[in-house]
């Protein structure tokens, strides 16, 4: 149907920068602030009582406003992991390989309802079990972002 | 097909920034506002709607991340997404869903938060998709000046074909301005004269800075339910009568050819389509005389003599040429976007639905101080996307249509 | 709800992974295939829905440069930014209306010309998991599939045999992309390893292609058919973001949109009611979790259901004979195609992976998000009136 071959067509390439500046909201902006001085923040919904890490402003079951903030142990057990032999090219989005496996997880936290998906570190990949105890390490030199999170390590 | 109709309106107060929500937060307090005009529960909502542009924000389907926010954790939800028409093809899918019978009562949500974004990012990828297109209207691939290429073509068309003259977009900017200025919602509230409009820099002519819609972070819900439960809802529902769309071709580059809007996007054929068959479901035979108030969609002055017009409203021309009798002031025997319209507040997603909601407010005597002097019995909104090449229509009425 | 509504006519690409053509072509090619098939032109169509997404197709709004294409000129056109199956369900309420008669629903995607796993990335929460880049599908995927297979004692093994399964299948569907000869669990085996369980042909492949359904209400079924295929029941559901606070062990959202289907469609029991499944499997473990949430076997034993040979084309409830996702996924159309092959076994139109037993009733799935976190389920009715 085509009579254009790919050599035909022209190709001009070049980069667009598109700069977004994501709002992060009252909810994670406490919780940054207290990532910064290495604090883990949960909170509550008043309704059915489940604390939620990282905090948003919403139980979604009950529909509530969540009130109540709680400080968390910054630790938690292993809910469910994977093992990443490839990771995703932030430029194309195809897969490359990776020199060495890392281990994706979702972490329960301690004392909280919820799960926050992070890698663990420190860690052969075929020891990872379920309901493993980990904690988090904490980066070097804190910002007030997600980066102040590491990675997480199996208890010792 | 059931009748059915709005019993509930949210709408935040558009800003340039709102720093203090992320994008679920944000929508979540026109989704609040909606339930609580409607004095219901979440467990009375059996499905929503939702939509939005997501280039603006660079977030792929927001709702899946937002829709626990917004109430709806475990429930049916459809996302519509149609360019700056995006609020009111969301308002009517709800309308399908209800009318259909499949649902009763359905939450609808139209929103941006164009401050997360790059507003030039989501308009250049509508241009980037057709070279050809962009080129046409003088748009340079390294900084594309954003929408406003067409409209203007469409604007020095409307003054070529009708004799318009640009001091009518002033007072037009002026009158939208100083409406939007008794409306707690809107982004841009002054009270200006057509001088300080005409002050303004020119961007491109004929459109000065003062004619233009600013970027706004905004959201607007709406409850849609069918006619029992609207009458336990609500004390005047808003009732939606009439309702349909029309798409026009917008590609120059490729096989299928040029399509009107890149010929003339004066012609808007497409409104006038959707608006007879909208005014036809409604029962409404004659528009002129039977629509007490309109919200065109109108993000540049000129498009508030333009679009009444396709809207069938008034004789093709003939608009403006009645605009300084005030005919289409609050005061008016037609007021016309007595909200201030797109030109004082756009976010994108939400700009469409709150042509409808800012009708239904009307139609309910709840608009506030911006509630127009005359009876309002029957409305109509109009939501334009695309490349100009979506055309909306809704129309509305304080009777159900006898179904 | 006193109207019918009915498939008429279908049409679908060969799916491929890299086509010599455009979106507006492949458009273009199933909406006048379908067209052609009900005997219409596209002056007979009252309204258009689409079924694409604007990260995939790289432009804002990208059903706007699609309208000549997809036939809907000058007419009444909408555009569902989620899986086809979900734009058909909305040209479904426009027709029940009676605004409309004649529906033409379009979905397509080209995954050669888009960046991979990056749109579902940048679905992700702003401020957490998107810097944080470790969730997207797969390692989502993989992470409930661990899960699950802790839970229940699901095996790589068995994994691997839904593939095995659905290829098979593919290899008697000649619009499949993947059509792998002599396929084993082997083959299975010893592809990539992903995100452990996930291996690559245990994922779907990227694809480009589309898919074109035209839906009518019961008046005019006859003049366009004389096999309709009539939409009995569908139902629908969200579930939440957090994976976390999902049970990860079930598909509750299926389940709860299956429910809904049922109940519309008089099946009382899924396994002796409904004849043929075509199921939105992006990943073959959620094939298993999908038979638990439709209740074609207890919770837990998928495994088994499939190791019993249960679902295979000549098993007693033929699962994916078309080969599923898992064969061809273009995002956007791969629940229409499970609607369209659905019509297609109904209609004893299914030529070489046509099911030997009588197909009547039949489930077409959807879905949207990560880890299936939205679905859509149809039960679809046609045979003997």
């Amino acid at each position: 149907m085509s009579s254009l071959s790919k050599a035909d067509v022209g190709e001009v390439r070049g980069n667009r920068d598109a700069e977004y500046n994501y709002s992060v909201g009252m909810y994670m902006e406490k919780f940054f602030k207290a990532s910064k001085e290495r604090k883990l923040l949960g909170i509550r919904c008043p309704v059915c009582k489940k604390t939620y890490v990282p905090p948003r402003m919403i139980c979604e079951s009950c529909f509530a406003e969540t009130k109540e903030w709680t400080e968390l142990q910054p630790k938690g057990t292993v809910l469910t992991y994977t093992v990443a032999h490839v990771n995703v090219d932030g430029a194309n989005g195809v897969l490359n390989d990776l020199a060495k496996p890392e281990i994706i997880a979702l972490i329960k936290i301690a004392g909280a309802d919820s799960a926050i998906v992070h890698r663990i570190c420190e860690a052969k990949p075929d020891s990872i079990k379920i309901s493993a105890p980990v904690e988090i390490v904490w980066a070097e030199e804190t910002c007030g972002g997600p980066s102040d999170i590491k990675y997480f390590r199996p208890t010792k | 097909m059931r009748n059915i109709a709005i019993v509930g309106v949210g709408i935040t107060k558009h800003v340039s920034k709102r720093r203090d929500v992320n994008i679920p937060e944000f929508v979540y307090e026109a989704v609040k506002a909606a339930i609580e005009d409607a004095d219901i529960g979440i467990r009375d909502i059996d499905a929503l709607v939702t939509g939005n542009m997501p280039g603006f924000e660079g977030v792929n389907c927001p709702e899946l991340w937002g829709g626990g926010y917004w109430g709806g954790y475990k429930k049916p939800m459809l996302r519509i997404t149609t360019g700056g028409s995006t609020g009111s093809s969301v308002a009517q899918g709800a309308f399908y869903l209800v009318a259909s019978g499949v649902f009763d009562t359905v939450l609808t949500m139209g929103f941006e938060k164009q401050s997360d974004g790059a507003t030039t990012v989501g308009l250049e990828s509508a241009g980037m998709s057709d070279f050809v297109a962009m080129r046409a209207y003088g748009m340079p691939e390294l900084d594309p000046a954003g929408a406003i290429g067409m409209f203007v073509f469409q604007a020095i068309s409307y003054m070529a074909r009708t004799g318009c003259t640009i001091d009518y977009f002033d007072r037009a900017a002026a009158m939208l301005r100083s409406n939007a200025a008794k409306n707690p919602y809107a982004h841009i509230q002054q009270q200006v004269t057509a001088e300080d409009i005409a002050d303004t820099p020119m961007i491109a002519y004929p459109l000065r800075f003062g004619h233009t819609c600013p970027t706004s972070d905004g959201a607007c819900a709406m409850i849609v339910t069918t006619k029992e439960k609207a009458q336990k809802m609500a004390k005047k529902p808003a009732w939606v009568n009439g309702w349909s769309s029309c798409a026009e071709e917008a590609s120059i580059a490729g096989l299928h050819g040029a399509g009107s809007i890149n010929i003339d996007p004066f012609d808007q054929r497409g409104c006038k389509f959707a608006a007879t068959k909208a005014y036809a479901m409604a029962g409404i035979k004659e528009p002129q005389k039977e629509i007490h108030l309109a919200e065109p969609y109108v993000p540049f002055a000129h498009q508030l003599f333009l679009y009444p017009e396709r809207l069938l409203l008034f004789n093709e021309g003939e608009s403006f040429r009645q605009f300084d009798q005030g005919v289409m002031h609050r005061d008016g025997r037609l007021p016309i976007c007595p909200s201030g319209g797109v030109v004082s507040s756009n976010a994108i997603g939400a700009a469409a639905m709150i042509r409808i909601a800012e009708c239904a407010l009307q139609i309910m005597g709840k608009a506030g101080e911006r509630q127009v002097t005359r009876d309002v019995h029957t409305a109509v909104a109009h939501g334009l996307g695309g490349q100009a090449n979506f055309n909306v229509v809704t129309v509305l009425g304080d009777k159900p249509a006898g179904r | 709800m006193s109207r019918r509504v009915a498939i008429v006519a279908y049409a679908q690409t060969k799916h491929e992974p890299d086509k010599d053509s455009t979106r507006e072509f492949m458009i273009q090619e199933v909406a006048t295939g379908a067209l052609r098939m009900a005997g219409i032109s596209k002056a007979d169509v009252d309204t258009v829905v689409n079924a694409s997404g604007d990260f995939l197709d790289g432009r804002t709004i990208s059903n706007m440069k699609t309208v000549a294409s997809s036939g809907a000129y000058l007419k009444d056109e909408s555009k569902v930014e989620m899986d086809g199956a979900f734009a058909a369900f909305y040209a479904y309420t426009r027709i029940l209306t009676g605004n409309h008669s004649v529906a033409l629903v379009v979905g397509e995607s080209m995954a050669s010309c888009y960046p991979g796993y990056i749109p579902s990335i940048l679905s992700l929460d702003t401020s957490f998991d998107r810097p944080n880049s470790f969730l997207h599908e797969i390692s989502a995927a993989a992470l409930q599939a661990t899960y699950y297979m802790h839970k229940y004692g699901i095996t790589e093994s068995q994994l691997a045999k839904v593939a095995v399964k659905n290829l098979r299948n593919a290899r008697m569907n000649p619009f499949a992309l993947r059509s792998i000869q002599g396929i084993s669990m082997s083959t299975i085996l010893k592809s990539r390893m992903l995100y452990s369980p996930i291996r690559e042909l245990c994922a779907y492949p990227f694809t480009d292609g589309a898919c074109a359904l035209v839906l009518a209400e019961e008046s005019k079924v006859w003049q366009l058919t004389d096999k309709p295929v009539w939409i009995e029941g569908v139902g629908f559901c969200h579930d939440s973001y957090y994976l976390g606070e999902r049970k990860l062990s079930e598909c509750e959202s299926v389940a709860l949109a299956a429910k809904t289907a049922y109940k519309m469609a008089g099946v009382k029991d899924p396994k002796r009611d409904i004849d043929v499944f075509e199921l939105h499997e992006n990943f073959s473990y959620q094939e298993l979790m999908f038979y638990e949430a439709l209740g074609l076997c207890p919770k837990g034993k998928g495994g088994e259901t499939l190791d019993a040979r249960v679902t295979e084309v000549n098993g007693q409830l033929p699962v994916n004979p078309s080969g599923g996702a898992l064969a061809a996924n273009p995002v956007h159309a791969t629940g229409l195609i499970r609607l369209c092959e659905v019509a297609m076994q109904i209609r004893g139109e299914s030529g070489k992976h046509q099911l030997k037993k009588k197909v009547r009733t039949g489930l077409a799935h959807g879905q949207h998000g990560l880890c299936a976190q939205d679905n859509i389920v149809f039960i679809l009715r046609g045979g003997a009136e």
